[in-house]
């Protein structure tokens, strides 16, 4: 198991700065998720790891030792591509093999370590196919063999899952993370899809625009967004969010709707955010009414859609809901699940416990 | 460790520029063994006096060019290449097209015809030469054959100086067919067919399509097969040693066939370096010209 | 069968048929004995097989077939690999200055070969080269269009591969060798096609650098023939002619369909 050291990491393209200073570690046997929208500079980070892309400046280590200028057959690890890039003429062991003679391994020793990988990943009956024989699916297993045949013990992956079908998306990322398991490698991971990442990472890092926007594990991110980018990327449907000023009563949307949650700040103005799922059929208590706008029955939950100070917003109900468009429905938000981000879009951490709160009516 | 990192980084990259130019060097190598260096060598040549090998006496600045200018012969291997070229390039092409429109048909049996039009490619140039030698036969030719059963009188194809120009192209022509009929029909089988459907939708006819969906998408083929038939027609040599030796009186004397015989029979060395720089400038000139002129009008997918 | 595929076959057997006519016509002299080639016909009354008995006792055609074949397979051997390793270099390595030597590539096609002959001619002689199939072929073995075709199909191999093998540590060369050269396996007929095709059909060149029998290609061969045989026995010559455009021409036919798909791919992309 190795860990990988980024010390602000630049990466500049004719004067352009595509990665603007990453720092993070990844722990040994790890699994760290990189997530952002497309040309955010993910791969690029990836690729930089790999050595398939050179440092513009900062310092990479794998396992505590620079790694900038390493070639990346010296940097131990093994990478998964998005179009696999299998080689089309190979059958699939030779293209499980290919390359392991670098590695010093006998022909005999490359065949079992290749039965080895077949096995593990179900491919024993394909050995003797040529890629163009073989479903997505199986292609991509044979490109998880290629990994996992070298032994590396860090792993790179490349938006792997991005080629197949929904249902065998959801199959393959339960896969991989036991196979990460199982194998304990250290794995980073790219994907533009935020569900892959909340679901498979034991951290995340979202980057946008060459910028870290916020690492933690995926729940840190969903649950405390750091700005409005992270609360608008994660999740699905997103964050809600609509500006707002301060008023006496609390905080004012554009149409006079109040919110008042549970933070404190010196600002005026700013932007509310509240996820779908926080938004609930108001019992008692009513935070607010929506006038329906779309209605989406989808079995096993419901989203509504109704307009919020200018944006609109999105409920999502569990349950059928027997509703109508144009209807007036009372909802209900804890205040607590409310987040608020100043004017630069940075989330205003809530109020402190008790005592501190007190402490702050004095000031 | 940090400083030991920017003379690594040099390293990789001084390999890949290493490695870049081992897998070049033999292209590189022979180009500069047998196109450089001779291109130079004949530019310094032109401006020379040489003995019978080649060897420069002394430099005699532009005499060879003004000689040349002033000389008729010059201006009248001018004026074959310049005809041989309008009768041979345009014409080409024209035909070539049609036949590769006929060919792009999806009918049965369209693999023989495809096959047929291309043979030419197969054929050398002494080969055809020497068959539309006996065709042009004054006596038993197929032309003359034919003459004289419409009850027209023979013609000296090859040594009429009327003729003979015109009686070169028309064979060139049908050996230039195969390898530009070939490259049209590719083109043409590279056109997206949902073009020709969607225009099927709308009712349009054959002729509308041709003019408003294949000539447009066909264009960059027909430019470079335009450039290609330009240069080839200049560097013409084959037809005219085996069917006319530049002759008669001169008139298919086109540029190659006068290089080839001011240096390699009159061994007037530097007259034919001269010659042979003006027909590279003419062919860089041409090559140059025609792409920024057709370019424009070009439709680049 | 509607009345645009009746028009439509009718112009393309009439094409044929003009097209192919100089051919049958030579192969139809080529059967014909002497007084009746005299006689002007277009059909032999009487097929003899004699001119091409005759075609190998009065010329050394068996010599120059050989050589022939010999320059042909070594200048196709010698463009395709030298095209194939500069187009790898192209697509696969990055250096400074690529894109400036690729320019200077593309600029060789500009030169029209005639132009450079005599110094070339010069070259050969000093080397000792003139007669021999080395002089007849080296020059020839660097070319730019083949590099430019090769290169556009090597182009689109996905550069992931590339990178794939990298990480796994396969070294430069192996991954040409093992991956991009079986990859692209039609554009490498399409090349050998060409190559072979051209310099087995080259004229001037062997005309310049050979002189006697044992070192003339097909070419010359015929050119000797026809101009010592005039207006004598043009049903022998039309037998050489025969003889010598068969290997093009089941070339040409076998590999028309790459042929036609790698020139376009060359042409245009």
């Amino acid at each position: 198991m190795k860990s990988i050291q980024l010390q602000n990491i630049k990466k500049t393209y004719d004067e352009t700065e595509v990665i603007r200073g990453i720092d993070v570690t990844i722990e040994a046997g790890e699994f760290f998720a990189l997530v952002g929208p497309s040309g955010c500079g993910k791969s690029t980070m990836l690729r930089m790891i790999a050595g398939l892309e050179s440092i513009t400046s900062g310092t990479l280590r794998i396992d505590g030792v620079a790694a900038n200028d390493l070639k990346p057959s010296e940097r131990q690890l093994s990478m998964v591509f998005q179009n696999y890039a299998l080689y089309p003429h190979m059958t699939v062991e030779k293209n499980i093999t290919f390359g392991l003679h670098t590695k010093g391994l006998t022909k005999l020793e490359q065949r079992e370590r290749c039965l080895e990988a077949a096995e593990t990943l179900g491919l024993t009956d394909y050995l003797k196919r040529k890629p163009r024989e073989l479903s997505g699916g199986q292609r991509q297993r044979v490109a998880l063999a290629r990994a996992i045949v070298t032994e590396s013990p860090i792993c790179l992956m490349d938006e792997p899952l991005s080629n197949l079908d929904a249902k065998l998306r959801a199959k393959m990322r339960s896969e991989i993370r036991q196979l990460q398991r199982k194998l304990k490698l250290t794995m980073i991971y790219v994907t533009h899809d935020q569900v892959e990442a909340m679901t498979m990472a034991d951290r995340m890092m979202l980057l946008n625009d060459g910028e870290v926007q916020q690492v933690g594990q995926p729940l840190d991110l969903y649950n405390k967004p750091a700005n409005t980018f992270v609360a608008s990327f994660i999740g699905s449907p997103p964050m809600n969010l609509t500006a707002v000023t301060r008023s006496d009563s609390g905080w004012l949307a554009s149409d006079g709707r109040v919110f008042r949650p549970n933070t404190s700040t010196r600002e005026d103005m700013g932007t509310l955010g509240i996820r779908p799922e926080q938004i609930t059929p108001a019992k008692d208590e009513i935070t607010f009414y929506a006038e329906l706008k779309n209605i989406e029955v989808l079995g096993t939950e419901t989203i509504l859609a109704f307009d919020m100070g200018g944006a609109e917003w999105l409920a999502k109900w569990p349950g059928q809901w027997p509703l109508a468009i144009g209807e007036k429905i009372a909802c209900y938000v804890d205040p607590k699940q409310m987040s608020l981000f100043d004017t630069n879009g940075n989330r205003i951490e809530p109020r402190q416990p008790k005592l501190f709160e007190a402490l702050e009516v004095f000031q | 460790m940090t400083v030991a990192l920017p003379r690594q980084r040099i390293r990789t990259r001084l390999s890949d520029a290493a490695s870049g130019l081992l897998y070049l060097s033999p292209s590189i190598a022979l180009f500069g063994i047998f196109l450089v260096y001779p291109l130079f060598r004949t530019i310094y040549l032109s401006f020379f006096q040489t003995d019978t090998q080649g060897t420069p006496l002394s430099y005699v600045g532009g005499e060879h060019y003004a000689k040349l200018f002033m000389s008729a012969s010059f201006w009248q291997s001018i004026q074959a290449t310049v005809g041989f070229v309008l009768l041979t390039v345009p014409l080409t092409i024209i035909i070539a097209l049609g036949l590769a429109l006929l060919a792009n048909e999806k009918l049965r049996g369209i693999g023989f015809f495809r096959t047929a039009f291309s043979a030419t490619m197969g054929m050398s140039v002494a080969a055809s030469s020497v068959i539309w030698m006996f065709m042009y036969n004054p006596s038993i030719g197929i032309f003359n054959r034919f003459l004289e059963v419409v009850g027209a009188s023979g013609v000296q194809w090859l040594l009429d100086p009327q003729y003979a120009l015109l009686s070169v192209s028309l064979a060139t022509v049908w050996m230039n067919i195969g390898f530009t009929f070939l490259i049209l029909l590719g083109g043409l089988q590279n056109i997206d067919r949902t073009l020709y459907e969607s225009a099927d939708v709308a009712g349009t006819g054959y002729w509308t399509q041709l003019r408003a969906i294949t000539i447009p998408m066909l264009s960059p083929t027909l430019f470079f097969v335009g450039i290609i038939s330009l240069i080839n027609a200049f560097q013409t040599f084959g037809q005219i040693d085996l069917l006319t030796k530049g002759g008669p009186t001169n008139s298919t004397n086109v540029i190659v066939y006068a290089i080839y015989k001011d240096a390699f029979i009159n061994y007037n060395v530097g007259g034919a370096s001269a010659q042979a720089v003006l027909l590279f400038l003419a062919v860089l000139a041409l090559t140059w010209l025609q792409f920024k002129l057709v370019e424009r009008k070009v439709h680049y997918q | 069968m509607t009345l645009r595929k009746i028009v439509t076959y009718t112009l393309l057997v009439l094409s044929t048929v003009v097209m192919l006519f100089p051919i049958a016509y030579a192969f139809s002299i080529s059967l014909m004995d002497g007084s009746e080639v005299l006689k002007g016909n277009l059909i032999p009354r009487d097929v003899t097989f004699d001119n091409y008995v005759a075609a190998f006792e009065r010329i050394p055609l068996m010599t120059y077939l050989w050589n022939s074949l010999v320059v042909a397979l070594l200048v196709m051997v010698g463009q395709v690999v030298l095209s194939s390793l500069a187009a790898f270099a192209f697509v696969f390595i990055d250096f400074k200055g690529k894109g400036l030597i690729f320019m200077l590539f593309l600029a060789t096609m500009m030169v029209p070969w005639e132009a450079t002959m005599v110094p070339n001619f010069l070259t050969i002689q000093s080397l000792g080269w003139l007669n021999s199939v080395w002089g007849l072929s080296v020059p020839f073995f660097a070319l730019a269009f083949g590099t430019f075709l090769l290169r556009q199909q090597f182009k689109t191999i996905p550069y992931e591969m590339y990178e794939a093998s990298q990480i796994a540590g396969i070294s430069r060369f192996r991954f040409f060798w093992n991956v991009v050269l079986p990859v692209s396996k039609t554009p490498l007929v399409t090349l050998s096609v060409y190559s072979f095709l051209t310099t087995w059909n080259m004229y001037l060149w062997p005309l310049l650098v050979t002189n006697t029998e044992q070192a003339r290609t097909v070419q010359i061969g015929i050119k000797q023939m026809q101009s010592n045989e005039v207006a004598s026995d043009w049903g022998v010559v039309m037998a050489a002619v025969i003889l010598i455009i068969i290997p093009t021409l089941m070339l040409l036919f076998a590999g028309q369909k790459q042929l036609q798909e790698g020139l376009t791919q060359g042409a245009i992309k």
